[in-house]
């Protein structure tokens, strides 16, 4: 069974088509990144998943319930960081999470959680004296509540210092390795890369990849960069790289070549190198950077 | 239940709020003035007559000040309810648990109907020591009835509030909702109920005696209006512990006194039920 399964979902506000029929379909127990730019469909998709907001068209079910009808169901096993969410200003840390357990009707000591996110300091202190990290802890902290099944984070490093970054990737890790799918949406491709099993990018409203981060630099092409050192830089060598299958780029900076290639052209374009007449004295490879990557899926031409 | 989780939450958090303590002085200090008013410098004209203060003629001069008073300190207590929580985005945390919209609805009027309770009581504990020393015969039976009622037409203007808080997202469209129906039951219904008869009667008075079919519908529409269901409702109870007298049989069963309380019980439920409504069926 999928913990979140998406049905050619559409979803319009006015004029704006936020959605343009997504299927999606997150497994039980893997981490999945989504991700896009700002505007892209990721918050309207995951409030749709917790049926905040209801699609025009299609279905969403999630953990076997159908999101809209059996929402309270989907949500007693569901831990959320939703994003742009407030806090009780006037309600200390203990009671957020006393709120939490009662509504989830969970056995939980509000304690042990609040010093799983580092809050043990503050547990009898109200929300509204908290800085934006603190709030983002306290809610996440509110997310774990009855050991959810599936955790779905919204934007979660938002707010989140590089060390509370860190400790976040570590509790998702911690979930995981516990069994827990957990579905989280960035718009910066590395936060979600060291923890993910497979992330999908949504761009104007559509899917437009789901894959592991292999998978996607494959996909892309030129996945890598190979860096050669030559003693002479061959004439027409741009040229004839070019020509060669696996090659999509070649930039020279004085003896140093940059050659965007699939894996499997490397060798091959070094040795057409040395036929030409260059000595190579060394080279390495590059991945490409992962913003790259992410722009070549959400920017330019469809 | 998750009602009672919402309803916990609500209540601690709504009696922390400032707007609270300023409700509650301001009660306080309106019961123990009207009280002072009605007493010693505006009495009711029947105690002109006789001279004496009853508990009862307090409670007839108080009912129209409380009529007034009381619906302010409920919907000023609770238009934020969920327009607030959904305008600064504390609702997502409150609907990403497992709480229904439907408890969170009646939660919130739950929350607020306590946290308005504990203002007016404690307004009213302080009204009850100047009426026991201005009336001069004091009963604490009245008075706790009279308490009684008050509170739940207290909780009418709280159903109003939160059942128009769930209607709308923006807190200042909650805020103009609910004090223009307040100032609709307070102020024009009778000048409505009157002109409906006026423009049904063919835009005339004329011809129109009791027992016609638009006589009675006015009535009924008169005394569908919560304010007067409060002042019915108040006097009928009072009366009947003060003079322990069976209430004269009305003609029919709407013009009998305790017809209040069930006008009062419908402007809870109805509310709540439209509020909810609008709210179960939009996106946050």
């Amino acid at each position: 069974m999928a913990a979140i399964e998406l049905d050619d979902v559409r979803k319009g506000f006015g004029d704006v088509q936020a959605l343009r029929g997504v299927d999606l379909e997150v497994e039980e127990g893997e981490v999945f990144g989504f991700l896009g730019p700002n505007g892209a469909g990721k918050s309207t998709t995951i409030n749709i998943v917790l049926d905040f907001v209801r699609p025009d068209e299609g279905a969403a079910r999630v953990l076997g319930h159908d999101a809209r009808e059996e929402s309270v169901a989907v949500r007693e096993r569901t831990g959320v960081l939703p994003e742009g969410f407030d806090l009780y200003d006037r309600l200390t840390a203990r009671e957020h999470l006393q709120f939490a357990i009662d509504s989830k009707d969970a056995a939980d000591d509000p304690y042990p959680l609040l010093e799983r996110v580092g809050l043990e300091d503050a547990v009898d202190r109200k929300a509204g004296g908290f800085s934006t990290g603190m709030r983002q802890r306290l809610a996440l902290a509110m997310a774990l509540v009855g050991d959810p099944d599936l955790l779905i984070l919204d934007e979660p490093s938002s707010g989140l210092d590089p060390n509370g970054a860190r400790e976040l990737r570590e509790l998702v890790e911690e979930e995981a390795a516990d069994g827990t799918t957990v579905f989280f949406s960035s718009h910066i491709l590395g936060q979600v890369e060291a923890v993910c099993d497979r992330v999908g990018i949504i761009r104007e409203g559509e899917l437009v990849a789901v894959d592991t981060i292999e998978g996607l630099r494959e996909n892309v092409g030129g996945g890598s960069t190979l860096v050669v050192q030559v003693d002479s830089v061959p004439d027409d060598v741009d040229h004839r790289l070019k020509s060669m299958d696996g090659i999509d780029s070649v930039t020279v900076d004085g003896t140093t070549l940059r050659i965007g290639c699939a894996d499997d052209a490397k060798m091959t374009a070094i040795s057409e190198l040395e036929d030409m007449g260059a000595t190579v004295s060394d080279f390495s490879t590059e991945e490409a950077p992962l913003e790259d990557l992410f722009a070549a899926y959400t920017e330019g031409e469809k | 239940m998750s009602v009672r989780a919402v309803a916990e939450k609500d209540f601690r958090d709504a009696l922390r709020s400032r707007l609270l303590i300023v409700l509650t002085a301001l009660f306080a200090l309106f019961a123990a003035g009207a009280s002072y008013v009605v007493t010693n410098i505006q009495p009711p004209q029947q105690a002109q007559f006789t001279g004496e203060v009853t508990t009862v003629l307090l409670i007839v001069g108080l009912v129209s000040a409380t009529a007034v008073f009381i619906p302010i300190v409920a919907i000023a207590a609770a238009y934020r309810s969920l327009s607030g929580e959904r305008q600064s985005g504390s609702l997502k945390l409150l609907l990403s648990l497992p709480n229904s919209r439907q408890d969170v609805v009646l939660g919130k009027f739950l929350g607020r109907a306590g946290v308005v309770s504990i203002a007016l009581l404690i307004g009213f504990g302080i009204g009850l020591v100047f009426t026991a020393v201005f009336a001069d015969a004091f009963s604490a039976a009245e008075y706790l009835a009279f308490v009684a009622v008050s509170l739940l037409f207290a909780f009418v203007f709280v159903a109003i509030a939160v059942g128009v808080s769930a209607f709308t997202s923006s807190t200042s469209r909650a805020a103009y909702g609910a004090f223009g129906l307040f100032v609709v039951f307070q102020f024009l219904w009778s000048i409505l109920v009157q002109g409906a008869v006026y423009v049904l009667n063919g835009f005339s008075f004329e011809g129109l005696e009791q027992g016609d079919t638009l006589i009675e519908l006015s009535q009924v529409l008169q005394i569908l209006s919560p304010t007067t269901a409060y002042q019915q409702g108040t006097l009928w109870t009072v009366r009947r512990l003060a003079e322990n007298q069976e209430a004269q049989s009305a003609e029919a069963f709407y013009l009998e006194p305790w017809f209040g309380f069930v006008t009062m019980a419908l402007w809870i439920i109805l509310p709540l039920a439209v509020g909810y409504l609008r709210f179960e069926g939009s996106d946050l």
